[in-house]
């Protein structure tokens, strides 16, 4: 990741060598500003746009992504910055969807978090990774185990999910129950499928990864082509207030 | 440097928050306007220069220390654009969120002002002092425009997001420091930039010719 760097160093030490060189002799002085005759400068911010969004392709960070599943009782996890770093120490916000606070954890230095749901509602994650970049998730009320209890505090919006879809324990015929049974299911033929299946989701998650980098570098190009899009815009406009 | 829209408005007090967005979007929106009005074709491919340049250059990010950085450049774009700075990042901050979805729609008015509005302080506090006749003194107010850009933006982003009262981990020694060499960085990128028009394009500054330009000039 250090390549990044001579490309800003260059742009200076361009200039510079001019200097040093028109200040050595009258005879090289004329030399050093023909280099530049012709060529607009206008060029070298273009030049510098294409080879850095050429030379750092890999490194994006800063945006977050967050994710989070539900497995035996307890909701595990994840936050990373877009290249993949791990959002270490972050502070996990646990709210219903009427903003209260259901809870609070921290994300360990793998970036992940675990939380332990003690009412079933959905669960809204923020991960806060400071300096205004944070993650949003969810964890919806039916993927939850179906022996927790219903939100204490009714509102009406409460009283019309819960008609909609009847928690397991109070009837347990319903269709909750016929989830909860299939989510189950894995965990009695044993660990060994288990493992194969982690392996080929990492296998998936490298894809996602490399295809995500590939659509980053053709958005990269089309993001330009837009400001210069928006530009002659602009001169269309700017023509027909003359 | 972008906040993202799951933050604010903060769900604690979102009243703050929605007041801090709003204020965000009406003051982006003068400083665009003033921006747009002032624009000539001359300017137009400027513009367009220089938020092709910060779009493609924010994201890209280096690591210093356990943290990584990237440049914002906006002092240099307060420098050469003046007002219209706020066009140029509005475009480049709205290409980021609907293309990577950085920051993002909402938070897009406090964003590009965070960045803008130190940009045309940039312009006034040290665009007379880089278009001045002294090479030295020039370069001087080209380091302090880009420290003085970016330290600007951070703040701002650091008062929105402590008036939305997010809890806030970030005004830690670590980020001091990462800022500080950011801020050097900036400064560095602005001189040496300010430096090369200075030599081969003084009237996109406004300023005097320097030395190599003058003896073309004279010898043919």
């Amino acid at each position: 990741m250090a390549v990044q760097f001579p490309c800003p160093l260059d742009t200076g030490a361009m200039p510079q060598k001019i200097l040093r060189r028109s200040r050595t002799g009258s005879a090289i002085r004329g030399g050093a500003a023909f280099v530049f005759r012709g060529v607009p400068p206008i060029r070298l911010p273009f030049f510098a746009v294409i080879t850095w969004s050429l030379l750092a392709l890999p490194a994006w960070a800063h945006r977050v992504d967050a994710s989070a599943h539900v497995h035996d009782g307890t909701i595990h996890g994840e936050a990373a910055f877009a290249d993949g770093q791990p959002v270490a120490d972050a502070i996990v916000t646990a709210r219903d969807i009427a903003g209260h606070v259901l809870g609070e954890t921290k994300t360990d230095a793998q970036g992940e978090f675990t939380f332990t749901p003690r009412v079933r509602v959905d669960h809204f994650f923020v991960v806060n990774a400071g300096g205004g970049h944070a993650a949003r998730c969810v964890v919806l009320a039916g993927d939850l185990p179906s022996d927790l209890p219903p939100p204490a505090d009714r509102d009406e919006e409460a009283d019309r999910d819960r008609d909609a879809e009847p928690p397991a324990h109070d009837h347990g015929d319903s269709a909750n129950h016929g989830d909860g049974e299939t989510v189950d299911h894995p965990h009695t033929h044993g660990d060994a499928s288990l493992g194969t299946l982690a392996q080929e989701i990492d296998a998936l998650r490298r894809q996602v990864a490399s295809l995500e980098r590939t659509t980053r570098f053709r958005d990269v190009l089309g993001g330009i082509g837009f400001i210069f899009g928006i530009a002659g815009v602009a001169f269309y406009f700017l023509a027909k207030r003359r | 440097m972008h906040i993202a829209e799951a933050i604010l408005p903060n769900p604690e007090n979102p009243a703050a928050g929605l007041v801090i967005l709003g204020a965000g979007w009406a003051l982006t929106a003068v400083g665009t306007a003033i921006g747009l009005r002032r624009l000539d074709h001359e300017q137009i491919p400027r513009v367009a220069v220089f938020s092709a340049a910060f779009f493609v250059v924010s994201l890209i990010h280096f690591p210093i220390g356990p943290v990584s950085v990237h440049l914002v450049l906006n002092g240099l774009m307060g420098l050469l654009l003046g007002w219209a700075a706020f066009p140029a990042l509005l475009v480049a901050l709205l290409l980021q969120a609907v293309l990577f979805q950085y920051g993002g729609l909402t938070t897009l008015g406090i964003n590009t002002l965070a960045m803008a509005a130190p940009a045309v302080a940039c312009h006034y506090l040290f665009g007379p002092l880089v278009r001045g006749a002294r090479p030295r003194t020039a370069l001087a107010g080209a380091a302090a425009a880009g420290a003085t850009g970016m330290l600007l933006a951070g703040l701002i982003v650091a008062a929105a997001l402590l008036a939305a009262g997010e809890a806030f981990v970030w005004l830690s020694q670590l980020s001091l420091a990462v800022h500080a060499v950011l801020a050097v960085l900036e400064a560095a990128v602005t001189v040496a930039a300010v430096h090369f028009l200075r030599l081969v394009r003084p009237e996109l500054l406004r300023a005097p010719l320097d030395a190599p330009r003058r003896l073309e000039v004279s010898r043919g």
